[in-house]
């Protein structure tokens, strides 16, 4: 997948996972293992990026004797994955666009597509 | 390998940033590594060998770091007094300006015109979530966390405060909340609504026009000066006084209290309306006392009012227990 597109399909998915309680780095990566394989490499960034944004704000809770940090959304945050949900409206529409235009080609044949 | 080992091979590569910067990418896969471990019964060695290879780890932090400024800059802590910061903004960047605070004051005043400065503390057990987006400046304190046993406040700082100056016309509507602190706005015309709120803190607003004005304490006085609107004004306390002079609303104008006095002086509206209870109400209102359809009602207390008139076309409402009314008319 793209790499952009994927950073930001990520950044998307660690807000709603945070949107549905506070989290911490290994459970996030676990969490979203059922939708989309994203390693701690990939997650530390992301988690810096918002967290930086203000999207997240973070705390330490104690765990098992050591202090855990912990991810909370803000409401810039969940301002962002609306925003983003929005968005997507658009990048459907360019998708259903692509999908279309590219089918087309297909059934008129390769005649119309001039040669290289 | 160790989850040191592998712990300080991330650092020697991550060697280019901030020890900030290391330090915090250390912590994150130092806590990884662990609940890896405690959750999944991995040794360290197991639980390492489940991380991508530390270059590619090291590659992807270096190139995800922020490139160019935002719209605002948040001064670092080692600028200025320790734990202040302070950000700046272009007043055209901000119509809605948005402050929610707790156990400190808020003072609002004329700066110049080139710019909104925002200045407040932020030390262990006093952080703030700021953000400005889509032209709404947002500054909220965020709740202590009881957890963090590591807090402690620092007592020979300089007092809570959070300081907005914002040019003298400014084109924005603001918003501003704190508790068991004083709020002071001075000197300012908001195109947008004022909405000023505190409790246990008495609030003095001098100079100031808005569209609508909604100012509200507890437990404290309420003083305004000089205040117009185009819109209701209303002022609002319990067991605190309310002083207005000066004030003029282009609608109503509504103070409301108890246990306390109201006096209000040289205001003008059209509507204007007193409750309290237990305390006297004393005004002096323009025009003549036939231009108003006048309702009052004390118990307990003198009434320089009948208590139905039918005048008009301005409406005046005055109510109390356990005290007196004395309005007066200018006409």
């Amino acid at each position: 997948m793209d790499v952009q597109l994927k950073r930001g399909l990520l950044e998307a998915c660690v807000l709603a996972l945070l949107n549905r309680e506070d989290s911490y780095g290994y459970k996030l990566s676990q969490d979203a293992a059922g939708i989309v394989e994203i390693s701690e490499s990939t997650l530390y960034p992301i988690l810096k990026r918002l967290e930086s944004a203000g999207a997240v704000d973070v705390y330490r809770k104690e765990y098992s004797g050591r202090l855990r940090k912990y991810y909370r959304l803000t409401p810039p945050g969940r301002r962002r994955m609306e925003e983003f949900l929005r968005e997507w409206a658009e990048i459907t529409k360019v998708y259903d666009f692509i999908l279309e235009e590219s089918t087309r080609h297909k059934e008129t044949g390769k005649g119309d597509v001039p040669n290289d | 390998m160790t989850k040191e080992m592998f712990l300080n091979a991330l650092k020697n590569a991550l060697h280019t940033l901030t020890p900030e910067e290391q330090e915090g990418a250390v912590t994150y896969f130092d806590e990884v590594l662990e609940d890896l471990m405690q959750e999944e019964g991995l040794t360290q060695e197991a639980a390492v060998a489940r991380m991508d290879k530390i270059s590619t780890i090291a590659e992807r932090i270096l190139e995800d770091r922020p490139a160019g400024a935002p719209e605002t800059t948040p001064t670092n802590d080692d600028e200025g007094l320790p734990g202040l910061k302070e950000i700046t903004a272009r007043p055209q960047a901000v119509k809605h300006v948005n402050i929610r605070a707790r156990n400190m004051r808020i003072i609002v005043r004329v700066g110049n015109t080139e710019e909104i400065i925002l200045r407040y503390p932020e030390e262990n057990d006093t952080k703030f979530d700021f953000s400005l987006e889509n032209g709404l400046l947002s500054l909220v304190q965020r709740p202590s966390d009881i957890l963090n046993l590591f807090a402690f406040r620092i007592f020979y700082r300089q007092p809570y405060e959070i300081e907005l100056t914002v040019p003298s016309d400014f084109a924005a509507a603001a918003d501003i909340k704190t508790a068991n602190s004083p709020i002071r706005i001075d000197g300012i015309a908001f195109w947008g609504a004022l909405t000023a709120a505190t409790s246990n803190g008495n609030i003095k607003v001098e100079n100031v026009s808005a569209q609508d004005m909604q100012i509200t304490t507890s437990n404290a006085s309420l003083v305004v000066t000089n205040i117009a609107s185009r819109s209701d004004i209303v002022l609002k306390s319990s067991n605190g006084r309310v002083t207005a002079t000066h004030a003029e609303s282009e609608k109503t104008l509504r103070i409301t209290t108890s246990n306390s006095h109201i006096e209000c002086a040289k205001c003008r509206a059209v509507d204007f309306t007193f409750a309290t209870s237990n305390a006297r109400i004393s005004a002096v209102l323009p025009d003549q006392m036939t231009d108003y359809a006048v309702t009052s009602r004390t118990s307990n207390g003198s009434n320089s009012l009948p208590t139905q008139y039918d005048g008009g076309p301005k409406r005046l409402q005055a109510t109390t227990s356990n005290g007196s009314i004395d309005i007066q008319f200018e006409g």
